[in-house]
């Protein structure tokens, strides 16, 4: 089926109008690089590594097919989106930009910025050049949440923390925590409306007997003192590894990496 | 056959229907369930986007957890983690040093990930490893005339590249066809291959909520009787949150959603309430009549 783009104006037949979605919000994000100070006399000396990997942002041809597919658009035609935040994290990941915090900033306090993505992959899939959109907005959500410790208005930082913190006290996911502390803990004046809200079905769960008060009150799971301590090991390093396959590709004496497909090896 | 069982947070928490269905269908299936009780969360990739090492570390315990066992293959009942896992597993495969990096982490707890695990959600065990001719051979209870909408969960589905996706292994199908195996009627509509909304629900609540609720509507609209999911995430934002994701859109919604092995068991013949469908936030009553319905017209 041939149809125009989609989460864009039709102007006609297969014709959108690219500019009133696309290119305005590519310009909303600062796209050009804002030279970190003192601005040298001749060239800026940065790593090999840290620009090829911004290469991957800067392989994208605006050709929007990212922005037709996002579901997220769908339904929140103010996102930010995976070509304009791809966008920017050609900038993030730059060493010579001089607003990486700044830039970071305004993406996790817009509530309609990097923390609506839904991680849907529909970007990935869209992409005819291997940007990776929805890899670069994890890597801004990482920068920005662990790195920078930017706390967003969007729970989005606070929601990766408190996940990380249930984790390690719980070992399995403890949903009964993680909505509360998502806005701040139970406590907390931003909380207390949220809880109110879900009153009603928290009330249906109980009656259906799908929550159990202890399940929901007590902790029938706790991680082991073995996790916490991997855990805390990996936390408390210096500096974050992360493996970017695009930089470093697969080994090359490998079995290909089809994950579900081969055989078992142990 | 044998399987390291993974069967993740969700279904142990709030869908314990899931966890008790899959224990009443393995057996009928003759699935040998070894449950993985020391593994850990798969982080549904907001570990990995706090800390990606971390993520991928506490996946790789969870795999070397599951080679320690004599399954054949690693099991899970959950679209995220198979999304989540999948994509820690491309990394520790794809590079040795990291691998080793991460094994050195491991050998602590006295663990060690060897390469290549094979990790599968039961939809691929179902359609890759019984078969779906095997699997309609053995329904006792034909869903006939019940009307079931896919609801897949983008985990499951994306990257194709990933997820293992090709001509031989149309992953992004199998769902419908489990559904014709076990003679009920697909129904096609908007929704089945789009986002729940489930990840973002604390960060932008009414785009995720509007996501549910539209592709509930859009079911309704195409005559759906109930949809069915391999993902207790999205069964969340679905089932437990549609009061919710009704006001939202602003109309009624009372859309039933079924887990994928509800759906398995109803057709091999268990009764909804063995397969725990009171314990629903939205009753499946549609499919629940239907069930008596069947039973009636098989006792006349």
């Amino acid at each position: 089926m041939v149809e125009p783009m989609g989460n864009m104006p039709v102007i006609k037949d297969l014709i959108v109008d690219m500019d009133a979605v696309h290119w305005k919000k590519v310009r909303s994000v600062t796209p050009w690089l804002i030279g970190r100070e003192p601005i040298p006399e001749r060239e800026y000396l940065v790593d090999r590594e840290a620009m090829v990997d911004v290469t991957q942002s800067m392989a994208c041809i605006q050709c929007g097919a990212c922005v037709s597919d996002c579901l997220a658009m769908e339904v929140d035609p103010d996102f930010t989106g995976p070509a304009a935040l791809a966008k920017s994290y050609r900038f993030v990941g730059d060493p010579r930009d001089d607003e990486h915090y700044e830039r970071l900033r305004y993406l996790a306090e817009d509530p309609s910025g990097m923390y609506t993505c839904t991680h849907c992959f529909k970007c990935v899939d869209a992409c005819p050049k291997d940007v990776n959109p929805m890899g670069q907005i994890m890597r801004l959500r990482r920068i920005a949440g662990t790195d920078y410790q930017i706390e967003d208005r969007n729970n989005g930082s606070r929601h990766e923390h408190a996940f990380v913190q249930n984790i390690r006290r719980n070992g399995l996911l403890h949903e009964a925590d993680l909505l509360p502390d998502s806005y701040g803990g139970k406590f907390n004046p931003n909380a207390i409306p949220e809880l109110l809200a879900s009153l009603p079905i928290v009330l249906r769960g109980l009656l259906r007997r799908k929550i159990t008060p202890r399940k929901a009150l007590l902790h029938p799971h706790k991680a082991s003192n073995e996790l916490r301590a991997l855990i805390d090991d990996i936390e408390t390093e210096p500096t974050r590894y992360e493996l970017n396959l695009y930089l470093t590709g697969n080994d090359k004496d490998n079995e290909p990496t089809n994950v579900a497909t081969e055989g078992v090896s142990r | 056959m044998k399987v390291a069982y993974w069967p993740g947070c969700v279904s142990r928490g709030f869908t314990p229907e899931l966890h008790g269905a899959m224990a009443q269908v393995a057996p009928l299936l003759d699935i040998e369930l070894i449950e993985l009780g020391r593994a850990n969360c798969c982080g549904a990739g907001v570990i990995a986007e706090h800390n990606q090492e971390l993520a991928d570390t506490l996946n790789a315990r969870t795999f070397a957890m599951a080679q320690q066992t004599d399954g054949e293959l690693m099991m899970n009942i959950c679209s995220t983690c198979q999304g989540a896992q999948s994509e820690c597993q491309e990394r520790l495969d794809a590079n040795a040093v990291y691998r080793d990096r991460v094994n050195d982490s491991l050998s602590a707890s006295g663990l060690h990930y060897e390469q290549g695990i094979v990790n599968k959600n039961f939809l691929w065990v179902l359609v890759e490893d019984i078969g779906l001719e095997t699997l309609s051979g053995m329904v006792k209870r034909p869903l006939t005339n019940l009307r079931v909408g896919p609801f897949y969960g983008c985990y499951i589905i994306r990257p194709a590249q990933r997820i293992g996706i090709d001509d031989e292994h149309p992953r992004d199908t199998y769902l419908a066809k489990l559904i014709e195996a076990l003679g009920g009627t697909v129904i096609d509509y908007a929704g089945s291959h789009k986002c729940c909304g489930f990840p973002i629900i604390t960060m932008n609540k009414t785009a995720s909520l509007k996501q549910a609720g539209r592709h509930l509507g859009d079911a309704i609209d195409a005559d759906a009787d109930c949809l069915v999911t391999p993902c207790p995430l999205c069964h969340l934002n679905l089932d437990l949150q549609q009061p919710l994701a009704a006001a939202v859109v602003g109309r009624q919604l009372g859309m039933p959603v079924l887990h994928l092995p509800q759906l398995v068991g109803l057709a091999l013949g268990l009764s909804p309430k063995e397969l725990g469908m009171g314990r629903h936030i939205v009753k499946p009553k549609a499919v629940i009549d239907w069930s008596q319905s069947v039973v009636g017209g098989v006792a006349a």
